[in-house]
Protein backbone atom coordinates (compact mmCIF):
# COMPACT_ATOMS: atom_id res chain seq x y z
CA UNK A 1 0.00 0.00 0.00
CA UNK A 2 1.31 3.40 -0.90
CA UNK A 3 1.49 6.37 1.46
CA UNK A 4 -1.24 8.26 -0.41
CA UNK A 5 -3.56 5.28 -0.07
CA UNK A 6 -2.72 5.07 3.59
CA UNK A 7 -3.60 8.72 4.12
CA UNK A 8 -6.88 8.12 2.30
CA UNK A 9 -7.77 5.51 4.90
CA UNK A 10 -7.76 8.09 7.65
CA UNK A 11 -10.75 10.29 8.25
CA UNK A 12 -10.71 14.03 8.82
CA UNK A 13 -11.30 13.45 12.54
CA UNK A 14 -8.35 11.05 12.67
CA UNK A 15 -6.08 13.76 11.38
CA UNK A 16 -7.53 16.41 13.68
CA UNK A 17 -7.10 14.06 16.63
CA UNK A 18 -3.51 13.27 15.64
CA UNK A 19 -2.59 16.95 15.36
CA UNK A 20 -4.34 17.60 18.66
CA UNK A 21 -2.48 14.77 20.42
CA UNK A 22 0.86 15.93 19.04
CA UNK A 23 0.06 19.45 20.19
CA UNK A 24 -0.98 18.31 23.68
CA UNK A 25 2.13 16.15 23.97
CA UNK A 26 4.37 19.03 22.95
CA UNK A 27 2.61 21.37 25.35
CA UNK A 28 2.94 18.87 28.20
CA UNK A 29 6.65 18.37 27.53
CA UNK A 30 7.21 22.13 27.62
CA UNK A 31 4.79 23.13 30.36
CA UNK A 32 5.01 20.38 32.98
CA UNK A 33 8.64 21.03 33.98
CA UNK A 34 7.83 24.75 34.19
CA UNK A 35 4.89 24.46 36.55
CA UNK A 36 6.23 21.61 38.63
CA UNK A 37 6.20 22.72 42.22
CA UNK A 38 9.61 23.44 43.64
CA UNK A 39 10.99 20.82 45.89
CA UNK A 40 14.32 19.24 46.15
CA UNK A 41 16.14 19.78 49.34
CA UNK A 42 15.32 20.90 52.84
CA UNK A 43 18.34 22.42 54.55
CA UNK A 44 18.33 22.75 58.28
CA UNK A 45 21.05 24.97 59.70
CA UNK A 46 21.79 25.60 63.32
CA UNK A 47 24.26 28.37 64.22
CA UNK A 48 25.04 28.69 60.51
CA UNK A 49 26.19 25.12 60.41
CA UNK A 50 24.41 22.75 58.07
CA UNK A 51 23.02 19.89 60.14
CA UNK A 52 20.59 18.21 57.74
CA UNK A 53 20.05 18.14 54.03
CA UNK A 54 16.97 16.10 53.27
CA UNK A 55 14.79 15.46 50.24
CA UNK A 56 11.47 17.26 50.72
CA UNK A 57 9.38 14.44 49.29
CA UNK A 58 10.45 11.98 51.95
CA UNK A 59 8.29 12.13 55.04
CA UNK A 60 10.29 12.60 58.21
CA UNK A 61 10.14 14.12 61.65
CA UNK A 62 13.35 15.48 63.16
CA UNK A 63 13.81 16.82 66.67
CA UNK A 64 16.44 19.58 66.91
CA UNK A 65 17.01 21.09 70.32
CA UNK A 66 13.58 22.26 71.41
CA UNK A 67 12.16 22.16 67.88
CA UNK A 68 10.36 19.42 66.05
CA UNK A 69 10.67 19.76 62.27
CA UNK A 70 8.23 17.78 60.22
CA UNK A 71 8.53 17.02 56.51
CA UNK A 72 5.43 15.62 54.87
CA UNK A 73 3.90 15.53 51.38
CA UNK A 74 6.48 17.86 49.85
CA UNK A 75 6.14 20.46 52.59
CA UNK A 76 7.97 21.31 55.75
CA UNK A 77 6.92 22.90 59.02
CA UNK A 78 7.95 23.30 62.59
CA UNK A 79 5.49 21.09 64.40
CA UNK A 80 6.45 22.04 67.89
CA UNK A 81 8.74 24.48 69.67
CA UNK A 82 9.40 25.23 73.30
CA UNK A 83 10.16 28.89 72.67
CA UNK A 84 7.76 31.59 73.91
CA UNK A 85 7.08 33.29 70.57
CA UNK A 86 5.98 30.25 68.53
CA UNK A 87 6.47 32.29 65.36
CA UNK A 88 8.00 29.39 63.51
CA UNK A 89 5.13 27.10 64.47
CA UNK A 90 2.53 29.66 63.38
CA UNK A 91 4.18 29.97 59.99
CA UNK A 92 2.83 26.53 59.20
CA UNK A 93 3.65 24.43 56.15
CA UNK A 94 5.95 25.84 53.49
CA UNK A 95 7.15 24.38 50.21
CA UNK A 96 9.46 27.26 49.33
CA UNK A 97 11.31 29.98 51.18
CA UNK A 98 12.43 29.60 54.75
CA UNK A 99 11.39 29.21 58.35
CA UNK A 100 13.68 31.02 60.74
CA UNK A 101 13.69 30.54 64.45
CA UNK A 102 15.89 33.22 65.94
CA UNK A 103 15.93 32.19 69.60
CA UNK A 104 17.22 28.75 68.64
CA UNK A 105 19.29 30.06 65.72
CA UNK A 106 17.68 27.50 63.45
CA UNK A 107 17.17 28.23 59.76
CA UNK A 108 15.12 25.86 57.65
CA UNK A 109 15.24 26.57 53.93
CA UNK A 110 13.70 24.79 51.00
CA UNK A 111 15.90 24.96 47.98
CA UNK A 112 14.33 23.74 44.80
CA UNK A 113 16.57 22.25 42.19
CA UNK A 114 13.76 22.74 39.69
CA UNK A 115 12.78 26.18 40.97
CA UNK A 116 16.09 27.87 40.27
CA UNK A 117 15.34 30.20 37.37
CA UNK A 118 17.60 29.34 34.48
CA UNK A 119 16.29 31.86 31.98
CA UNK A 120 17.21 35.47 31.45
CA UNK A 121 16.59 37.67 34.46
CA UNK A 122 16.80 41.39 34.98
CA UNK A 123 20.53 41.43 35.50
CA UNK A 124 21.65 39.50 32.46
CA UNK B 1 -22.89 -18.40 22.32
CA UNK B 2 -22.40 -20.40 19.19
CA UNK B 3 -19.51 -22.78 18.76
CA UNK B 4 -18.26 -20.82 15.77
CA UNK B 5 -18.13 -17.61 17.79
CA UNK B 6 -16.29 -19.35 20.59
CA UNK B 7 -13.62 -20.58 18.21
CA UNK B 8 -13.29 -17.14 16.71
CA UNK B 9 -12.85 -15.49 20.10
CA UNK B 10 -10.35 -18.13 21.17
CA UNK B 11 -8.33 -17.59 18.00
CA UNK B 12 -8.34 -13.81 18.39
CA UNK B 13 -7.42 -14.08 22.06
CA UNK B 14 -4.54 -16.40 21.14
CA UNK B 15 -3.35 -13.82 18.59
CA UNK B 16 -3.53 -11.10 21.22
CA UNK B 17 -1.57 -13.18 23.73
CA UNK B 18 1.03 -13.95 21.08
CA UNK B 19 1.37 -10.24 20.33
CA UNK B 20 1.69 -9.54 24.04
CA UNK B 21 4.40 -12.15 24.43
CA UNK B 22 6.19 -10.96 21.32
CA UNK B 23 6.39 -7.32 22.38
CA UNK B 24 7.94 -8.28 25.70
CA UNK B 25 10.91 -9.60 23.75
CA UNK B 26 11.60 -6.26 22.11
CA UNK B 27 14.17 -4.36 24.14
CA UNK B 28 13.03 -0.84 25.01
CA UNK B 29 14.98 2.04 26.52
CA UNK B 30 12.48 2.43 29.37
CA UNK B 31 11.40 -0.82 31.07
CA UNK B 32 7.69 0.01 31.25
CA UNK B 33 7.54 1.24 27.66
CA UNK B 34 5.19 -1.11 25.83
CA UNK B 35 3.97 -0.88 22.29
CA UNK B 36 0.58 -2.34 23.05
CA UNK B 37 0.55 -4.49 19.91
CA UNK B 38 -2.27 -6.53 21.45
CA UNK B 39 -4.43 -3.48 20.89
CA UNK B 40 -4.22 -4.16 17.15
CA UNK B 41 -6.17 -7.37 17.72
CA UNK B 42 -8.55 -5.66 20.13
CA UNK B 43 -9.29 -2.91 17.64
CA UNK B 44 -9.87 -5.34 14.76
CA UNK B 45 -12.20 -7.40 16.94
CA UNK B 46 -14.02 -4.26 17.98
CA UNK B 47 -14.66 -3.14 14.40
CA UNK B 48 -15.59 -6.60 13.15
CA UNK B 49 -17.42 -8.24 16.05
CA UNK B 50 -18.39 -5.50 18.49
CA UNK B 51 -17.87 -4.50 22.09
CA UNK B 52 -18.54 -7.78 23.90
CA UNK B 53 -16.09 -9.73 21.77
CA UNK B 54 -13.39 -7.06 22.17
CA UNK B 55 -13.85 -6.89 25.93
CA UNK B 56 -13.79 -10.69 26.20
CA UNK B 57 -10.52 -11.09 24.33
CA UNK B 58 -8.96 -8.20 26.25
CA UNK B 59 -9.87 -9.83 29.57
CA UNK B 60 -8.61 -13.23 28.37
CA UNK B 61 -5.38 -11.66 27.13
CA UNK B 62 -4.73 -9.83 30.40
CA UNK B 63 -5.57 -12.89 32.50
CA UNK B 64 -3.53 -15.42 30.52
CA UNK B 65 -0.79 -12.91 29.75
CA UNK B 66 -0.29 -12.11 33.42
CA UNK B 67 -0.16 -15.81 34.26
CA UNK B 68 2.46 -16.39 31.58
CA UNK B 69 4.62 -13.55 32.81
CA UNK B 70 4.03 -14.23 36.49
CA UNK B 71 2.41 -10.93 37.36
CA UNK B 72 -1.05 -12.30 38.12
CA UNK B 73 -2.79 -10.14 40.75
CA UNK B 74 0.34 -8.00 41.12
CA UNK B 75 0.54 -4.26 40.43
CA UNK B 76 1.15 -4.66 36.66
CA UNK B 77 -1.93 -6.90 36.47
CA UNK B 78 -4.17 -4.31 38.13
CA UNK B 79 -2.77 -1.61 35.86
CA UNK B 80 -3.31 -3.69 32.72
CA UNK B 81 -6.82 -4.60 33.79
CA UNK B 82 -7.99 -1.04 34.45
CA UNK B 83 -6.13 0.27 31.40
CA UNK B 84 -7.52 -2.46 29.14
CA UNK B 85 -11.13 -1.96 30.19
CA UNK B 86 -10.80 1.82 29.89
CA UNK B 87 -9.28 1.50 26.45
CA UNK B 88 -11.93 -0.88 25.07
CA UNK B 89 -14.77 1.23 26.47
CA UNK B 90 -13.31 4.45 25.04
CA UNK B 91 -12.63 2.91 21.64
CA UNK B 92 -16.15 1.50 21.52
CA UNK B 93 -17.66 4.90 22.37
CA UNK B 94 -15.49 6.54 19.69
CA UNK B 95 -16.37 3.79 17.20
CA UNK B 96 -20.09 4.33 17.80
CA UNK B 97 -19.99 7.99 16.82
CA UNK B 98 -18.60 6.85 13.46
CA UNK B 99 -16.26 9.72 12.67
CA UNK B 100 -12.97 8.03 13.49
CA UNK B 101 -11.02 5.55 11.41
CA UNK B 102 -8.59 2.97 12.83
CA UNK B 103 -5.89 5.60 13.36
CA UNK B 104 -8.10 7.80 15.53
CA UNK B 105 -9.50 4.82 17.43
CA UNK B 106 -6.02 3.54 18.11
CA UNK B 107 -4.90 6.95 19.42
CA UNK B 108 -7.96 7.11 21.67
CA UNK B 109 -7.35 3.56 22.86
CA UNK B 110 -3.71 4.26 23.70
CA UNK B 111 -4.57 7.46 25.52
CA UNK B 112 -7.32 5.90 27.61
CA UNK B 113 -5.18 2.86 28.36
CA UNK B 114 -2.59 5.17 29.87
CA UNK B 115 -5.25 7.20 31.64
CA UNK B 116 -6.72 4.06 33.19
CA UNK B 117 -3.28 2.88 34.27
CA UNK B 118 -2.46 6.19 35.90
CA UNK B 119 -5.81 6.24 37.69
CA UNK B 120 -5.17 2.71 38.92
CA UNK B 121 -1.71 3.69 40.12
CA UNK B 122 -3.08 6.74 41.85
CA UNK B 123 -6.07 5.01 43.44
CA UNK B 124 -4.45 1.77 44.52
CA UNK B 125 -0.74 2.32 45.01
CA UNK B 126 0.64 5.81 45.45
CA UNK B 127 -1.18 9.06 46.07
CA UNK B 128 1.63 11.15 44.70
CA UNK B 129 0.32 13.59 42.15
CA UNK B 130 3.75 15.06 41.50
CA UNK B 131 5.35 11.88 40.23
CA UNK B 132 2.33 11.27 38.00
CA UNK B 133 2.66 14.83 36.70
CA UNK B 134 6.34 14.22 35.93
CA UNK B 135 5.44 11.05 34.02
CA UNK B 136 2.57 12.65 32.09
CA UNK B 137 4.54 14.10 29.16
CA UNK B 138 6.52 10.89 28.66
CA UNK B 139 3.36 8.82 28.76
CA UNK B 140 1.53 11.14 26.39
CA UNK B 141 4.44 10.98 23.95
CA UNK B 142 4.69 7.19 24.05
CA UNK B 143 0.90 6.86 23.83
CA UNK B 144 0.73 9.03 20.72
CA UNK B 145 3.64 7.24 19.07
CA UNK B 146 2.39 3.72 19.73
CA UNK B 147 -1.16 4.83 18.93
CA UNK B 148 -0.09 5.90 15.45
CA UNK B 149 1.99 2.73 14.89
CA UNK B 150 -0.85 0.42 15.94
CA UNK B 151 -3.40 2.44 14.00
CA UNK B 152 -1.36 2.03 10.82
CA UNK B 153 -0.99 -1.68 11.55
CA UNK B 154 -4.77 -1.98 11.88
CA UNK B 155 -5.27 -0.17 8.56
CA UNK B 156 -2.86 -2.59 6.85
CA UNK B 157 -4.43 -5.64 8.45
CA UNK B 158 -8.00 -4.61 7.63
CA UNK B 159 -7.00 -3.94 4.04
CA UNK B 160 -5.37 -7.34 3.82
CA UNK B 161 -8.41 -9.06 5.34
CA UNK B 162 -10.67 -7.29 2.87
CA UNK B 163 -8.54 -8.45 -0.06
CA UNK B 164 -8.51 -12.01 1.26
CA UNK B 165 -12.28 -12.12 1.67
CA UNK B 166 -12.68 -10.64 -1.83
CA UNK B 167 -10.49 -13.41 -3.22
CA UNK B 168 -12.52 -16.07 -1.39
CA UNK B 169 -15.75 -14.67 -2.75
CA UNK B 170 -14.38 -14.49 -6.29
CA UNK B 171 -13.20 -18.09 -6.34
CA UNK B 172 -16.46 -19.42 -4.95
Amino acid sequence: MRIAELINRTTLFDRILLVFMVFVTGAAIVLVPLCLPRGGQVRIEVDNKLLYKLPINEDKTIPIGGLVVEIRAGKVRVADSDCPGQICVKQGWIDSGAIICLPKRVVITVEGTAAVPKGIDATT
Amino acid sequence: MQQREKYRLALLAACAIAMYGFERLIPTPIPWLRFGFANIITLITLTLYGFNAALTITLIRILIGSMLTGTFLGPPFVMSLVGGVFSVAAMWAAFRIRVFGPLGLSLIGAFFHNLGQLLAVYAVFIQNLRSILILAPVILFIGTLTGVLNGLAVIFTMEHLKKMSDNVQNTQ
